[in-house]
């Protein structure tokens, strides 16, 4: 894993005054699942068309393989892009469509003829060489599309988006297909998408992008449960957020006011009293006990619902005005305890796994945008 | 079906409205017929003036149609058997072959013209040589030549022969028509005569067939065959060309301005062209049609076409009228001598067509060397 | 409900009458006229195959044919190598307002004549033209030197006239080409020669088959272009046609050549769409 396929270096690209990639820098080790996860606009595609070649940085560098590529055009690097709309020869079969890359390789036809079969059976689509690739199935098509890159062996595959176009079960499908052939192959992907179930089920890091800036890069559970900033708190899954005032600090926690209750949180950045801050806490890791306790935040079940994977329960914590919504999320196959709509219930975290970070408006607009497409 | 119907009545109001169009149109054109006199006849020959002038002593309207040139004019005819046209100006050697052909003209009542207007030598040639059964078909009108014109400025020594288009001394500066009357041009400057062997297929044959071998030898010294009378002036105004046929008019137009220009009759003679009056077979005011002859050839009348075509026209007197300088010029150009020599294009009787025609593709087709 | 639809198609048929009318008096029945003509002696009034025979073993007709025919397939290739990357640029480079600008300037010149157009090429190329002039200034020639009135001058103006006929299907085709598949091949490690034969030209192979069609029928159908810039060496089959209407009279054997042009060149549009491995409803769709 010490090995470093493409490393980005400061990289800024303008569209005029606008910047759509604003000084980013990171690393994808040899063999990794790399995702670039961020809301539309981010910069995602602009980042993959640099790596490719179809677009040259303003400043900063762009390394494969341990060479400079800066001003490489995209025949010349080695990598290979699945397009966002996968962009397949529509007057051409399957197999000239995957052939196509090996003849500029000068290879012999026999040569030609036995990659294209081998990579036609990794991505089970055998037999179908001589279809036209417009008489194909959506998933049928991805995976020529994949198989076209796939068969040249880069050192990179990128892909902008490649399940995008599918429907949800299709997707789901896709997206284990995906992780198996990276696996097999091994080659570095870096995969980008505004999914952010598809990039933490199938990547080892994660970069999240927002407003062609990186925010975090970690492991998908790093991220889940230790995000670095605000914006990856609240963009990651369906986090609880509460709003309140700082009133005193403590090393690395402080003391949170939120309506009536007084909570404790890590710090996730330098916060001072009086400071206006969110506290996050993932509604998987909190514990629901029946009846009330001294200990612990004690409620109403509001909602309870089983969706298949998860009980999702709604309790309204505290009393009065500033009643306190909880979203707890208990996995199927744990033990529930026995309660209903109206139950009186107590709520509980370890200690150090709420995070504050202070509030940013602006943001929250964007993320409000993104979260209302992921659940609808 | 409320859709339905609306469109059936709207179709049918448009198909009614489309026939109605049809008839009205129909009707009005024969209604007017007796009161209008229709001609098909060449730009010029019926200017504005003298047709509001015609309508002032006549009361009659004129509709006019222009032809471009005679090929163009059976062509028009020859569909409907001259109807739809009251007076026709056929060029004097098309008439014959266009009356045996297609039966397009009237013979002409002599006693409905006032002859004595008319010059009597061309009146002579041409009633004699448009007689079919003993009647004539035509009287001439104007007439004009077509000979050479040089540029003295480079070409001082040309135009005494026809020979000069073949002559390498103005290689590349040759220009004439890929037409009869080159070839009989260069009929003549070999010593052939064409007008004496058309009447026998196999010697018109000969004269033409020799005359092409010469004309495709010459090739190589021709920079183009004019088509235009504006590519002809094109050629010469930009000196691309020093030695070219011409027709007088435009000679007649060039020259005050580009005194350089000058217009030549070789020794072989001008060839010469006779526009002539003819009535349609299928005339509806066969009355207007003989008003317009014995209007336009009074001498007044014939000086104001003659003034702005530049052509000669067979008008008795009619230079008259005409303005001083023009019938100076027509007068030096056109001595006695000349005019007696003039080769008049002749009839052509089917075959010579065809041997024409045939001719004149060969030589365009025909390597330049 | 029946009779509904019935009254619909009666209101139809009413309306496409006077358009069915119009085919069959323009476009039908003088084209069976003309196949009539083309069976019947000149000046015999009798059944013959003559006019036809004449066009075979009459080696004028049929050189000048040739001539106009192969004369017109090479129009139609120079036509489309041209068109073909103004088409690229059109739809792939250029603006959505430099894209007005270009359709503009293409489409511009054929709101003049031809007989305009031609006479203005004629200024450009004739000895004392604007071409001669300019490579004079340039110091290329040194005297007046003539680019008119040869087969190049013949060529110059027919593509000129036909370009538009070109252009205009190949941008219509290469506008429905996401800009991605040419990035993808170039992706895939092609470069702009095989990105080109191998994706963009098979993509457009509907549009250059419908402009190669257009433009060899309408060069093969020229008059005006190639009478005036061809000079004394110019003769066109279309030219022989006219002049069997209108210099000899014989309509007979000037329908028979008018026949024979439609069915030849369909003939050799067949072959083409044959070998470039179309099909011909793809074409006519
Ligand atoms: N060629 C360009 N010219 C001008 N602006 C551009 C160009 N390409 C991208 N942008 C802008 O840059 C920003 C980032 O675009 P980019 O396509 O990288 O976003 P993205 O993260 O891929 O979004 P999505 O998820 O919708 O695909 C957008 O605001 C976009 O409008
Ligand atoms: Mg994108």
């Amino acid at each position: 894993m010490s090995e470093i396929d493409v490393k980005v270096e400061n990289v800024t690209k303008k569209f005029g005054n606008f910047t759509a990639v604003n000084n980013v820098s990171f690393e994808v080790p040899k063999g990794a699942f790399f995702s670039i996860l961020g809301p539309s606009g981010s910069g995602k595609t602009t980042l993959l068309r640099m790596i490719s070649g179809f677009e040259y940085p303003d400043s900063g560098n762009i390394y494969i393989g341990g060479e400079i590529v800066n001003n490489l055009p995209p025949n010349k690097r080695r990598t290979n892009l699945v397009f966002q709309n996968l962009a397949l020869f529509p007057t051409m079969s399957v197999a000239k469509n995957i052939a196509f890359g090996l003849k500029r390789q000068h290879l012999s036809k026999q040569e030609i003829k036995k990659k294209v079969e081998h990579v036609l059976e990794l991505v089970d689509l055998k037999g179908l060489g001589d279809r036209n690739v417009n008489k194909l199935s959506g998933g049928q098509r991805q995976r020529v599309a994949l198989a076209r890159c796939l068969v040249l062996e880069p050192t990179v595959l990128l892909l902008d988006e490649p399940l995008g176009a599918l429907d949800l079960k299709l997707r789901e499908n896709m997206k284990l297909v995906l992780k198996r052939l990276q696996a097999r192959v091994g080659t570095t992907f870096i995969y980008v998408t505004h999914d952010q179930s598809e990039a933490l089920t199938m990547s080892n890091l994660v970069a999240v992008m927002n407003k062609g800036k990186i925010e975090q890069i970690s492991p998908p559970l790093e991220l889940f449960y230790n995000p670095k900033t605000y914006f990856v708190a609240r963009f990651i899954g369906d986090n609880n957020c509460w709003d309140g005032k700082v009133i005193s600090l403590q090393k690395d926690t402080c003391n949170v006011k939120v309506g009536n209750i007084s909570l404790t949180a890590k710090m996730g950045e330098n916060i001072s009293v009086g400071d206006e801050v969110s506290i996050f806490v993932r509604p998987e890791i909190i514990s629901l006990k029946k009846g009330r306790s001294e200990k612990g935040l004690n409620g109403t079940v509001k909602e309870f619902v089983f969706d298949g994977a998860y009980f999702r329960i709604v309790v309204m914590a505290g009393t009065g005005e500033n009643q306190l919504e909880v979203k707890v999320k208990i996995p199927q196959g744990e033990k529930i305890p026995d309660i209903n709509n109206g139950s009186e219930v107590s709520l509980s975290w370890p200690d150090g796994s709420a995070i504050a970070f202070k509030k940013a408006g602006e943001i929250e607009k964007v993320i409000e945008k993104e979260l209302e497409g992921v659940t609808a | 079906m409320r859709n339905a119907k609306k469109l059936l009545v709207l179709a049918v109001i448009f198909t009614m409205l489309v026939v109605s169009f049809a008839m009205a149109s129909g009707e009005k054109q024969s209604a007017k017929a007796s009161k209008v006199l229709r001609m098909l006849t060449w730009e010029g020959y019926a200017p504005a003036s003298l047709v509001e002038k015609f309508k002032s002593e006549t009361g009659l309207d004129v509709q006019i149609a222009y032809i471009g040139d005679n090929n163009e004019l059976i062509a028009k005819l020859a569909a409907t058997k001259g109807q739809g046209y009251d007076l026709i100006q056929p060029t004097y050697n098309w008439v014959t072959i266009a009356q045996n052909q297609y039966g397009v003209y009237a013979p002409l009542e002599m006693d409905k013209i006032k002859t004595d207007q008319i010059d009597p030598q061309l009146f002579k040639t041409v009633t004699e040589g448009t007689k079919i059964n003993g009647k004539s078909y035509a009287i001439p009108f104007c007439w004009g030549t077509t000979a050479m014109i040089v540029n003295t400025k480079y070409a001082p020594e040309a135009g005494k022969t026809y020979k000069d288009f073949c002559n390498p001394k103005y290689a590349g500066r040759i220009t004439y028509r890929a037409k009869y009357d080159s070839f009989y041009m260069f009929a003549y400057a070999l010593g052939l005569d064409p007008a004496k062997a058309v009447s026998d297929e196999k010697a018109y044959r000969d004269v033409m067939e020799k005359t092409l071998k010469k004309m495709i030898e010459c090739k190589k010294y021709v920079k183009t065959y004019w088509g235009s009378r504006q590519e002809l002036e094109d050629l010469l105004l930009r000196e691309e060309v020093w030695v070219a046929s011409c027709w007088d008019a435009i000679a007649f137009s060039l020259t005050p301005k580009h005194p350089e220009l000058q217009y030549r009759i070789p020794k072989e003679g001008a060839v010469g062209w006779i526009d002539t009056l003819a009535v349609s077979a299928g005339a509806e005011n066969v009355e207007g049609a003989y008003k317009w002859i014995n209007f336009i050839m009074k001498p007044e009348n014939a000086a104001v076409i003659a003034n702005k075509t530049g052509y000669s026209m067979a008008s008795n007197g009619y230079l008259k009228y005409v303005t001083p300088e023009r019938a100076k010029m027509v007068k030096e150009i056109f001595t006695p001598e000349v005019v007696k020599n003039i080769k008049w294009y002749f009839p052509l009787p089917s075959y010579a067509v065809d041997i024409e025609a045939d001719v004149q593709e060969r030589l365009k087709a025909a390597p330049s060397e | 409900m029946k009779s509904n639809k019935r009254i619909l198609r009666i209101g139809l048929i009413s309306l496409l009458l006077p358009f069915a009318v119009w085919i069959g008096f323009l476009v039908v029945i003088p084209h069976i006229e003309l196949l009539r003509l083309s069976f019947i002696s000149h000046r015999g009034n009798n059944f013959t195959l003559a006019n036809y025979a004449n066009f075979f073993t009459n080696a004028l007709y049929r050189n000048t044919y040739i001539r106009s025919a192969v004369f017109s397939i090479i129009v139609t290739f120079i036509t489309l190598v041209i068109s073909l990357p103004m088409a690229l640029f059109i739809t792939k480079i250029a603006g959505p307002k430099a894209q007005g600008i270009l359709m503009l300037a293409v489409i511009l010149p054929f709101w003049i004549s031809e007989l305009i157009q031609a006479f203005a090429w004629m200024i450009m190329l004739r000895e004392t033209g604007v071409l001669s002039y300019l490579l004079q200034l340039l110091g290329i020639i040194h005297h007046n030197v003539e680019f008119l009135y040869n087969d190049a001058a013949i060529m110059v103006g027919l593509v000129y006239t036909s370009m538009l006929f070109m252009v205009i299907p190949l941008v219509s085709t290469l506008s429905t080409m996401e800009d991605s598949i040419i990035e993808a091949a170039y992706d895939l490690g092609g470069n702009f020669w095989n990105t080109l034969f191998e994706v963009i030209i098979p993509y457009s192979a509907p549009g250059i088959t419908t402009g190669s069609i257009m433009v060899f029928m309408l060069s093969l159908g020229n008059y005006i272009s190639v009478t005036l810039l061809g000079g004394k060496n110019s003769l066109w089959f279309t030219e022989q046609i006219y002049n069997q209407f209108i210099l000899r009279f014989n309509w007979n054997q000037g329908a028979a050549f008018g026949i024979l042009l439609l069915i030849l060149s369909s003939l050799i549009v067949w072959i083409g769409i044959k070998i470039s491995g179309q099909e011909i409803e793809e074409v006519l769709r």
